[in-house]
Protein backbone atom coordinates (compact mmCIF):
# COMPACT_ATOMS: atom_id res chain seq x y z
CA UNK A 1 0.00 0.00 0.00
CA UNK A 2 1.12 3.54 -0.76
CA UNK A 3 1.84 5.89 1.64
CA UNK A 4 -0.24 8.99 1.78
CA UNK A 5 2.22 12.25 1.63
CA UNK A 6 0.86 15.60 1.67
CA UNK A 7 3.36 17.78 -0.10
CA UNK A 8 3.14 21.63 -0.03
CA UNK A 9 4.94 23.82 -2.73
CA UNK A 10 3.98 20.87 -4.77
CA UNK A 11 4.44 23.16 -8.19
CA UNK A 12 8.15 24.28 -7.05
CA UNK A 13 11.53 22.94 -8.04
CA UNK A 14 11.62 20.44 -5.42
CA UNK A 15 7.92 19.64 -5.29
CA UNK A 16 7.77 18.63 -8.78
CA UNK A 17 10.25 16.79 -9.05
CA UNK A 18 9.37 14.84 -6.22
CA UNK A 19 5.91 14.26 -7.70
CA UNK A 20 7.50 12.49 -11.06
CA UNK A 21 9.80 10.82 -8.66
CA UNK A 22 7.50 9.17 -5.75
CA UNK A 23 4.15 9.48 -7.39
CA UNK A 24 4.50 5.40 -7.84
CA UNK A 25 5.40 5.05 -4.26
CA UNK A 26 3.03 7.72 -2.39
CA UNK A 27 -0.40 8.75 -2.67
CA UNK A 28 0.14 12.57 -2.90
CA UNK A 29 -1.95 15.28 -1.85
CA UNK A 30 -0.15 17.45 -4.02
CA UNK A 31 -0.53 21.42 -2.31
CA UNK A 32 -0.30 24.52 -4.63
CA UNK A 33 -0.92 28.23 -4.20
CA UNK A 34 -1.55 29.19 -8.01
CA UNK A 35 -0.32 27.10 -10.43
CA UNK A 36 -0.79 23.38 -10.65
CA UNK A 37 1.82 21.40 -10.32
CA UNK A 38 3.40 19.87 -14.00
CA UNK A 39 2.82 16.49 -13.63
CA UNK A 40 -0.40 13.96 -13.96
CA UNK A 41 -2.94 14.49 -11.96
CA UNK A 42 -7.00 14.46 -11.75
CA UNK A 43 -6.48 18.15 -12.97
CA UNK A 44 -4.14 17.04 -16.04
CA UNK A 45 -2.87 14.21 -17.23
CA UNK A 46 -0.19 13.47 -20.37
CA UNK A 47 -1.01 12.58 -23.95
CA UNK A 48 1.07 11.86 -27.03
CA UNK A 49 0.06 13.83 -29.82
CA UNK A 50 1.29 11.26 -32.05
CA UNK A 51 -0.22 7.67 -30.26
CA UNK A 52 -3.71 9.47 -28.83
CA UNK A 53 -4.26 7.34 -25.83
CA UNK A 54 -3.63 6.15 -22.85
CA UNK A 55 0.36 6.69 -21.28
CA UNK A 56 1.46 4.14 -18.65
CA UNK A 57 2.63 7.99 -16.75
CA UNK A 58 -0.57 8.27 -16.09
CA UNK A 59 -1.14 5.49 -13.91
CA UNK A 60 -0.09 7.72 -10.73
CA UNK A 61 -2.09 10.77 -10.26
CA UNK A 62 -1.55 13.23 -7.49
CA UNK A 63 -4.01 14.76 -5.95
CA UNK A 64 -3.91 18.05 -6.73
CA UNK A 65 -5.45 20.82 -4.16
CA UNK A 66 -5.27 24.47 -4.59
CA UNK A 67 -4.41 26.56 -1.54
CA UNK A 68 -3.08 29.50 0.35
CA UNK A 69 -1.35 28.53 3.69
CA UNK A 70 -1.48 31.52 4.93
CA UNK A 71 -5.11 31.59 5.37
CA UNK A 72 -6.22 29.24 8.67
CA UNK A 73 -9.54 28.39 6.21
CA UNK A 74 -7.05 26.63 3.53
CA UNK A 75 -5.03 24.95 6.20
CA UNK A 76 -8.17 22.87 7.48
CA UNK A 77 -9.23 22.38 4.10
CA UNK A 78 -6.39 20.77 2.83
CA UNK A 79 -6.20 18.97 5.57
CA UNK A 80 -10.01 17.85 5.57
CA UNK A 81 -9.81 16.57 2.00
CA UNK A 82 -6.62 14.76 2.07
CA UNK A 83 -8.30 12.64 4.88
CA UNK A 84 -11.49 12.60 2.70
CA UNK A 85 -9.53 11.27 0.12
CA UNK A 86 -7.03 9.47 1.40
CA UNK A 87 -8.06 8.56 5.15
CA UNK A 88 -5.05 8.54 6.64
CA UNK A 89 -1.68 11.21 6.60
CA UNK A 90 1.56 9.49 6.39
CA UNK A 91 4.06 12.18 6.09
CA UNK A 92 3.71 16.08 5.02
CA UNK A 93 6.24 17.29 3.57
CA UNK A 94 6.80 20.96 3.68
CA UNK A 95 8.43 22.63 0.97
CA UNK A 96 5.86 25.48 0.45
CA UNK A 97 8.87 28.76 -0.06
CA UNK A 98 8.63 32.68 0.16
CA UNK A 99 11.80 33.53 -0.98
CA UNK A 100 12.66 37.11 -1.21
CA UNK A 101 16.80 38.01 -1.64
CA UNK A 102 17.73 41.54 -1.03
CA UNK A 103 19.92 44.29 0.88
CA UNK A 104 18.75 45.24 4.43
CA UNK A 105 20.18 48.46 3.14
CA UNK A 106 19.06 48.42 -0.14
CA UNK A 107 15.59 49.10 0.23
CA UNK A 108 12.24 48.14 1.13
CA UNK A 109 11.46 45.16 -0.59
CA UNK A 110 13.34 42.92 1.68
CA UNK A 111 11.92 44.40 5.17
CA UNK A 112 8.18 44.40 3.32
CA UNK A 113 8.93 41.05 2.85
CA UNK A 114 10.03 39.53 6.16
CA UNK A 115 6.70 38.87 7.87
CA UNK A 116 5.06 36.22 4.85
CA UNK A 117 8.73 34.76 4.46
CA UNK A 118 8.85 33.98 8.51
CA UNK A 119 5.06 33.04 8.16
CA UNK A 120 5.25 30.76 5.07
CA UNK A 121 8.63 28.85 6.90
CA UNK A 122 7.54 28.97 11.00
CA UNK A 123 3.74 29.96 11.10
CA UNK A 124 2.56 27.76 8.67
CA UNK A 125 4.20 24.28 9.45
CA UNK A 126 3.07 24.81 12.68
CA UNK A 127 -0.36 25.47 12.29
CA UNK A 128 -0.64 22.61 10.15
CA UNK A 129 1.26 20.22 11.90
CA UNK A 130 -1.16 21.48 14.61
CA UNK A 131 -4.38 20.33 12.40
CA UNK A 132 -3.01 17.47 11.10
CA UNK A 133 -1.87 15.84 14.96
CA UNK A 134 -5.12 17.41 16.17
CA UNK A 135 -7.58 15.25 13.03
CA UNK A 136 -5.85 12.95 12.69
CA UNK A 137 -2.28 11.92 14.65
CA UNK A 138 -3.08 12.17 18.44
CA UNK A 139 -5.67 9.33 17.35
CA UNK A 140 -3.41 6.46 18.04
CA UNK A 141 0.86 6.73 18.40
CA UNK A 142 0.87 3.32 17.80
CA UNK A 143 -0.91 3.27 14.33
CA UNK A 144 1.08 6.29 13.94
CA UNK A 145 4.85 4.18 14.70
CA UNK A 146 3.34 1.31 12.80
CA UNK A 147 3.31 3.06 9.51
CA UNK A 148 6.50 5.21 10.71
CA UNK A 149 4.78 8.58 9.97
CA UNK A 150 6.84 11.67 9.94
CA UNK A 151 6.80 15.30 9.22
CA UNK A 152 9.64 16.33 7.26
CA UNK A 153 10.34 20.41 6.62
CA UNK A 154 12.63 21.67 3.83
CA UNK A 155 14.78 24.18 5.03
CA UNK A 156 18.43 25.39 3.61
CA UNK A 157 21.96 25.24 4.33
CA UNK A 158 21.42 29.39 4.43
CA UNK A 159 20.03 28.37 7.96
CA UNK A 160 23.52 27.77 9.27
CA UNK A 161 25.91 29.88 6.82
CA UNK A 162 26.09 33.82 5.97
CA UNK A 163 27.09 33.92 2.27
CA UNK A 164 28.32 36.89 1.79
CA UNK A 165 26.26 39.19 -0.91
CA UNK A 166 23.56 36.95 -1.86
CA UNK A 167 21.09 39.06 0.40
CA UNK A 168 19.88 36.43 2.77
CA UNK A 169 19.09 37.56 5.88
CA UNK A 170 15.38 37.25 6.24
CA UNK A 171 15.22 33.49 4.06
CA UNK A 172 18.06 32.22 6.11
CA UNK A 173 16.79 33.19 9.74
CA UNK A 174 13.47 31.78 8.73
CA UNK A 175 15.18 28.98 7.76
CA UNK A 176 17.03 28.81 10.95
CA UNK A 177 13.98 29.61 12.84
CA UNK A 178 11.99 26.24 11.12
CA UNK A 179 15.44 24.28 12.07
CA UNK A 180 14.31 25.09 15.43
CA UNK A 181 10.82 24.84 15.16
CA UNK A 182 11.95 20.91 13.54
CA UNK A 183 13.47 20.17 17.21
CA UNK A 184 10.50 21.43 19.04
CA UNK A 185 8.26 19.66 17.09
CA UNK A 186 10.26 16.30 17.32
CA UNK A 187 10.01 17.12 20.96
CA UNK A 188 6.41 17.29 21.08
CA UNK A 189 5.30 14.99 18.40
CA UNK A 190 7.51 11.89 20.18
CA UNK A 191 4.72 11.02 22.59
CA UNK A 192 1.96 10.61 19.60
CA UNK A 193 4.53 8.26 17.41
CA UNK A 194 5.50 10.95 14.90
CA UNK A 195 9.00 11.87 13.83
CA UNK A 196 10.09 15.15 12.89
CA UNK A 197 13.02 16.01 10.88
CA UNK A 198 14.31 18.56 8.39
CA UNK A 199 16.37 18.59 5.51
CA UNK A 200 19.09 21.40 5.05
CA UNK A 201 20.00 21.33 1.25
CA UNK A 202 22.52 23.24 -0.20
CA UNK A 203 21.16 25.58 -3.71
CA UNK A 204 19.37 23.02 -5.99
CA UNK A 205 19.77 22.75 -9.05
CA UNK A 206 23.46 23.67 -9.26
CA UNK A 207 25.74 23.34 -6.06
CA UNK A 208 23.78 20.16 -5.27
CA UNK A 209 21.36 18.67 -7.44
CA UNK A 210 17.73 17.79 -7.12
CA UNK A 211 18.14 14.00 -6.96
CA UNK A 212 20.45 14.22 -3.92
CA UNK A 213 17.48 16.14 -1.92
CA UNK A 214 15.23 13.76 -3.17
CA UNK A 215 17.49 11.44 -2.00
CA UNK A 216 17.44 13.12 1.61
CA UNK A 217 13.80 13.01 1.68
CA UNK A 218 13.55 9.18 1.43
CA UNK A 219 16.13 8.87 3.85
CA UNK A 220 14.69 11.07 6.38
CA UNK A 221 11.11 9.13 5.77
CA UNK A 222 12.64 5.54 5.38
CA UNK A 223 14.54 6.30 8.57
CA UNK A 224 13.76 6.36 12.38
CA UNK A 225 15.77 9.14 13.32
CA UNK A 226 14.28 11.98 14.56
CA UNK A 227 15.01 16.21 15.42
CA UNK A 228 17.46 15.69 12.50
CA UNK A 229 18.17 18.46 10.21
CA UNK A 230 19.94 16.39 7.36
CA UNK A 231 22.32 18.75 5.52
CA UNK A 232 22.83 17.98 1.99
CA UNK A 233 26.04 19.33 -0.05
CA UNK A 234 27.20 22.06 2.73
CA UNK A 235 29.40 24.43 1.30
CA UNK A 236 32.33 25.41 2.74
CA UNK A 237 31.29 28.72 3.10
CA UNK A 238 32.80 31.91 5.48
CA UNK A 239 30.88 32.18 8.54
CA UNK A 240 30.77 36.06 9.47
CA UNK B 1 8.00 23.53 -51.10
CA UNK B 2 6.05 20.22 -49.25
CA UNK B 3 5.00 20.76 -45.39
CA UNK B 4 6.98 18.37 -43.56
CA UNK B 5 5.44 15.51 -41.21
CA UNK B 6 4.84 16.10 -38.01
CA UNK B 7 6.90 13.27 -36.53
CA UNK B 8 9.92 15.31 -38.13
CA UNK B 9 9.41 18.20 -36.33
CA UNK B 10 7.72 17.61 -33.49
CA UNK B 11 9.75 17.84 -30.77
CA UNK B 12 7.74 17.06 -27.20
CA UNK B 13 5.82 13.90 -27.12
CA UNK B 14 4.26 15.05 -24.06
CA UNK B 15 1.16 17.24 -24.00
CA UNK B 16 -0.98 18.09 -21.26
CA UNK B 17 -4.96 17.42 -21.67
CA UNK B 18 -7.12 19.18 -18.87
CA UNK B 19 -10.74 19.48 -18.55
CA UNK B 20 -11.53 22.41 -16.47
CA UNK B 21 -12.98 24.41 -17.30
CA UNK B 22 -13.32 23.27 -20.91
CA UNK B 23 -11.04 20.26 -22.20
CA UNK B 24 -8.17 21.41 -23.54
CA UNK B 25 -4.63 20.60 -24.91
CA UNK B 26 -1.32 22.69 -23.87
CA UNK B 27 2.48 22.04 -24.65
CA UNK B 28 5.51 23.45 -24.62
CA UNK B 29 8.55 23.13 -26.44
CA UNK B 30 6.10 22.23 -29.36
CA UNK B 31 8.57 21.88 -32.22
CA UNK B 32 12.77 20.90 -32.81
CA UNK B 33 14.49 24.07 -32.16
CA UNK B 34 15.27 24.15 -35.62
CA UNK B 35 11.69 23.96 -36.90
CA UNK B 36 10.58 26.34 -34.56
CA UNK B 37 13.54 28.73 -35.69
CA UNK B 38 12.04 28.44 -39.59
CA UNK B 39 8.20 29.18 -38.49
CA UNK B 40 9.22 32.18 -36.59
CA UNK B 41 11.82 33.45 -38.84
CA UNK B 42 8.91 32.73 -41.77
CA UNK B 43 6.74 34.48 -39.57
CA UNK B 44 8.84 37.80 -39.28
CA UNK B 45 9.57 37.94 -43.19
CA UNK B 46 5.52 38.34 -43.44
CA UNK B 47 4.90 40.51 -40.58
CA UNK B 48 7.79 43.14 -41.64
CA UNK B 49 6.71 43.02 -44.94
CA UNK B 50 5.77 39.77 -47.02
CA UNK B 51 4.77 40.38 -50.77
CA UNK B 52 1.68 40.90 -50.37
CA UNK B 53 1.83 42.89 -46.63
CA UNK B 54 -1.76 42.01 -45.96
CA UNK B 55 -1.64 42.41 -42.37
CA UNK B 56 -4.81 43.53 -41.94
CA UNK B 57 -6.72 44.98 -38.75
CA UNK B 58 -8.92 43.04 -37.17
CA UNK B 59 -12.92 44.12 -36.93
CA UNK B 60 -15.12 43.36 -34.39
CA UNK B 61 -12.67 44.59 -30.94
CA UNK B 62 -10.12 41.91 -31.41
CA UNK B 63 -7.09 44.29 -31.18
CA UNK B 64 -5.03 42.91 -33.68
CA UNK B 65 -3.50 42.41 -37.09
CA UNK B 66 -3.78 39.65 -38.85
CA UNK B 67 -2.51 37.55 -41.57
CA UNK B 68 -4.99 35.22 -43.14
CA UNK B 69 -3.21 31.88 -44.41
CA UNK B 70 -4.45 31.30 -48.56
CA UNK B 71 -4.16 28.15 -49.98
CA UNK B 72 -1.23 28.51 -51.89
CA UNK B 73 1.03 29.19 -48.87
CA UNK B 74 4.26 28.24 -48.91
CA UNK B 75 7.40 27.95 -46.94
CA UNK B 76 7.38 26.33 -43.15
CA UNK B 77 4.25 28.10 -41.90
CA UNK B 78 1.88 25.75 -44.54
CA UNK B 79 3.11 22.90 -42.57
CA UNK B 80 -0.04 24.36 -40.30
CA UNK B 81 -2.57 23.19 -42.94
CA UNK B 82 -1.10 20.46 -43.84
CA UNK B 83 -2.98 16.85 -43.47
CA UNK B 84 -0.66 15.77 -41.24
CA UNK B 85 -1.31 18.44 -38.32
CA UNK B 86 -4.62 18.66 -39.66
CA UNK B 87 -5.24 15.09 -39.00
CA UNK B 88 -3.44 14.82 -35.41
CA UNK B 89 -5.62 17.84 -34.13
CA UNK B 90 -8.64 15.67 -35.09
CA UNK B 91 -7.36 12.77 -33.64
CA UNK B 92 -6.26 13.87 -30.13
CA UNK B 93 -9.19 16.19 -29.57
CA UNK B 94 -11.06 13.18 -30.82
CA UNK B 95 -13.56 15.48 -32.78
CA UNK B 96 -15.09 13.70 -36.42
CA UNK B 97 -14.03 17.16 -38.47
CA UNK B 98 -14.19 17.94 -42.42
CA UNK B 99 -11.18 18.84 -44.13
CA UNK B 100 -11.76 22.49 -44.32
CA UNK B 101 -9.10 24.87 -42.16
CA UNK B 102 -9.19 28.54 -41.79
CA UNK B 103 -5.64 29.52 -40.70
CA UNK B 104 -3.72 33.31 -39.87
CA UNK B 105 -0.64 34.50 -38.14
CA UNK B 106 -2.41 37.53 -35.42
CA UNK B 107 0.02 40.01 -34.44
CA UNK B 108 -0.57 42.40 -31.17
CA UNK B 109 1.41 45.40 -30.85
CA UNK B 110 2.13 46.27 -26.96
CA UNK B 111 -1.13 47.23 -24.45
CA UNK B 112 -3.21 46.09 -27.23
CA UNK B 113 -6.68 46.00 -25.33
CA UNK B 114 -8.09 42.77 -23.71
CA UNK B 115 -10.70 40.71 -26.01
CA UNK B 116 -14.02 39.75 -24.82
CA UNK B 117 -14.91 36.30 -24.23
CA UNK B 118 -16.15 34.09 -26.31
CA UNK B 119 -16.66 30.57 -27.68
CA UNK B 120 -15.32 29.92 -31.27
CA UNK B 121 -18.78 27.92 -32.22
CA UNK B 122 -19.25 30.00 -35.28
CA UNK B 123 -19.93 28.97 -38.83
CA UNK B 124 -17.10 29.50 -41.40
CA UNK B 125 -17.56 29.47 -45.19
CA UNK B 126 -15.45 27.09 -47.51
CA UNK B 127 -15.66 27.07 -51.32
CA UNK B 128 -15.13 23.52 -52.45
CA UNK B 129 -13.29 21.42 -53.96
CA UNK B 130 -10.02 22.48 -52.32
CA UNK B 131 -7.08 23.71 -54.20
CA UNK B 132 -4.50 21.32 -52.47
CA UNK B 133 -3.19 18.15 -53.60
CA UNK B 134 -3.54 16.44 -50.05
CA UNK B 135 -7.30 17.38 -50.03
CA UNK B 136 -6.77 19.80 -47.19
CA UNK B 137 -9.63 22.97 -48.31
CA UNK B 138 -8.06 25.95 -46.60
CA UNK B 139 -10.43 29.14 -46.47
CA UNK B 140 -9.72 31.20 -49.42
CA UNK B 141 -11.21 35.21 -49.53
CA UNK B 142 -10.95 35.09 -53.23
CA UNK B 143 -13.39 32.30 -53.24
CA UNK B 144 -16.01 32.98 -50.65
CA UNK B 145 -16.47 34.43 -47.80
CA UNK B 146 -15.40 32.66 -45.22
CA UNK B 147 -18.22 34.50 -42.16
CA UNK B 148 -21.18 34.80 -44.59
CA UNK B 149 -20.46 32.80 -47.37
CA UNK B 150 -20.90 35.40 -50.51
CA UNK B 151 -19.39 33.96 -53.70
CA UNK B 152 -16.34 35.60 -54.71
CA UNK B 153 -15.45 33.40 -58.19
CA UNK B 154 -16.97 31.94 -60.42
CA UNK B 155 -18.36 28.62 -59.91
CA UNK B 156 -17.63 28.50 -55.99
CA UNK B 157 -20.30 27.20 -54.21
CA UNK B 158 -19.80 27.86 -50.46
CA UNK B 159 -20.98 25.21 -47.79
CA UNK B 160 -21.05 26.30 -44.59
CA UNK B 161 -19.39 24.43 -41.53
CA UNK B 162 -18.91 25.15 -38.36
CA UNK B 163 -15.57 25.57 -36.31
CA UNK B 164 -14.61 22.20 -34.59
CA UNK B 165 -11.52 22.68 -33.03
CA UNK B 166 -8.83 25.77 -32.18
CA UNK B 167 -5.48 25.61 -31.90
CA UNK B 168 -2.93 28.97 -31.17
CA UNK B 169 0.47 28.66 -31.62
CA UNK B 170 2.87 31.29 -29.47
CA UNK B 171 6.07 32.10 -31.83
CA UNK B 172 8.29 35.19 -32.08
CA UNK B 173 7.22 36.31 -28.50
CA UNK B 174 9.82 37.52 -26.01
CA UNK B 175 10.65 35.42 -22.60
CA UNK B 176 7.38 35.70 -21.09
CA UNK B 177 7.45 36.56 -16.94
CA UNK B 178 4.41 36.57 -15.27
CA UNK B 179 2.42 40.24 -15.30
CA UNK B 180 3.50 40.97 -18.73
CA UNK B 181 -0.01 39.93 -20.34
CA UNK B 182 -0.70 38.52 -23.22
CA UNK B 183 -1.96 34.94 -21.53
CA UNK B 184 -4.94 33.43 -23.56
CA UNK B 185 -7.81 32.96 -20.63
CA UNK B 186 -10.16 30.17 -20.64
CA UNK B 187 -13.77 31.03 -18.46
CA UNK B 188 -15.93 27.88 -17.33
CA UNK B 189 -18.86 30.80 -18.50
CA UNK B 190 -18.83 34.51 -19.39
CA UNK B 191 -18.71 36.39 -16.82
CA UNK B 192 -16.83 34.32 -14.83
CA UNK B 193 -13.14 34.67 -13.22
CA UNK B 194 -10.57 32.82 -15.67
CA UNK B 195 -10.47 29.41 -14.73
CA UNK B 196 -6.89 29.10 -16.21
CA UNK B 197 -5.03 31.40 -17.90
CA UNK B 198 -2.45 30.51 -20.80
CA UNK B 199 0.89 32.53 -20.95
CA UNK B 200 2.42 33.09 -24.77
CA UNK B 201 5.40 31.24 -24.15
CA UNK B 202 6.96 31.04 -27.58
CA UNK B 203 7.02 27.25 -28.83
CA UNK B 204 4.25 26.79 -27.03
CA UNK B 205 -0.05 25.86 -28.12
CA UNK B 206 -3.26 26.19 -26.55
CA UNK B 207 -5.86 23.54 -28.38
CA UNK B 208 -9.66 22.73 -27.77
CA UNK B 209 -13.17 21.78 -28.82
CA UNK B 210 -15.28 24.85 -29.88
CA UNK B 211 -18.28 23.87 -27.88
CA UNK B 212 -21.10 26.25 -26.02
CA UNK B 213 -18.75 26.73 -23.15
CA UNK B 214 -15.19 27.07 -24.68
CA UNK B 215 -15.39 30.74 -23.40
CA UNK B 216 -11.68 32.17 -23.93
CA UNK B 217 -10.64 35.77 -24.52
CA UNK B 218 -7.50 37.46 -24.96
CA UNK B 219 -5.86 39.45 -21.75
CA UNK B 220 -3.68 42.78 -23.08
CA UNK B 221 -0.25 42.50 -23.78
CA UNK B 222 1.43 45.07 -21.02
CA UNK B 223 4.99 44.42 -22.08
CA UNK B 224 6.26 43.39 -25.47
CA UNK B 225 4.48 42.37 -28.84
CA UNK B 226 2.44 39.13 -29.10
CA UNK B 227 2.19 37.00 -31.55
CA UNK B 228 0.35 33.20 -33.02
CA UNK B 229 -0.52 30.95 -35.46
CA UNK B 230 -4.12 30.48 -34.86
CA UNK B 231 -6.54 27.85 -36.60
CA UNK B 232 -9.48 26.38 -36.59
CA UNK B 233 -10.52 23.07 -38.28
CA UNK B 234 -14.44 22.73 -38.67
CA UNK B 235 -17.32 19.95 -38.32
CA UNK B 236 -20.41 19.68 -40.91
CA UNK B 237 -23.50 21.73 -40.04
CA UNK B 238 -25.65 19.35 -39.06
CA UNK B 239 -23.05 17.17 -36.31
CA UNK B 240 -23.09 20.75 -34.71
CA UNK B 241 -26.90 21.71 -34.63
CA UNK B 242 -27.88 17.75 -33.90
CA UNK B 243 -25.45 17.58 -30.44
CA UNK B 244 -26.13 21.56 -29.83
CA UNK B 245 -29.05 22.64 -31.16
CA UNK B 246 -29.58 25.07 -33.61
CA UNK B 247 -28.86 28.46 -31.25
CA UNK B 248 -25.95 27.64 -30.27
CA UNK B 249 -24.56 28.13 -33.47
CA UNK B 250 -23.05 31.95 -32.52
CA UNK B 251 -23.57 33.58 -36.00
CA UNK B 252 -21.42 36.64 -37.20
CA UNK B 253 -22.61 40.24 -37.14
CA UNK B 254 -23.26 41.75 -40.25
Amino acid sequence: MKRVCLLTGASGTLGTAFCRAHADRYDIVAVYRTRPPAVVSQLQRAVDPLEPGELPENAHPVFAVQADLTQDADIARVVEVALARFDRIDVVIHAAVQRTFGSILGGSALIESAEDQIRLNVVVPLKLAAVVAREYWQRDDRDNRAWNRSWINVSSAAAAHVYPGRGQSVYAAAKAAMNVMTRHMADEFRPIGVRVNAIAPNGFPGIVTTSSVLDGLRELDDGSMTGKILSIGRAAAKLS
Amino acid sequence: MTAPEPDAVLQSRRWWRRDRPFTHFVASDVFTPAFSAELERDFRALLTGGPDKSFLRAKSGYDARIYPFSPAIDGPLSFFISRGWHDLLASLADVEVTDDISAALHHHEPQSRDGTAHNDLNPGWFAAPGARTDGINCASSERCDYKHGKPHAPGAEPVERIRAIAMIYFLNNAAWRKGNGGECALYSHRGAAPVETVAPVSNSLLMFECTPHSYHRFLSNRAGTRDSVVLWLHRRREDAVERWGERSIVAWSR
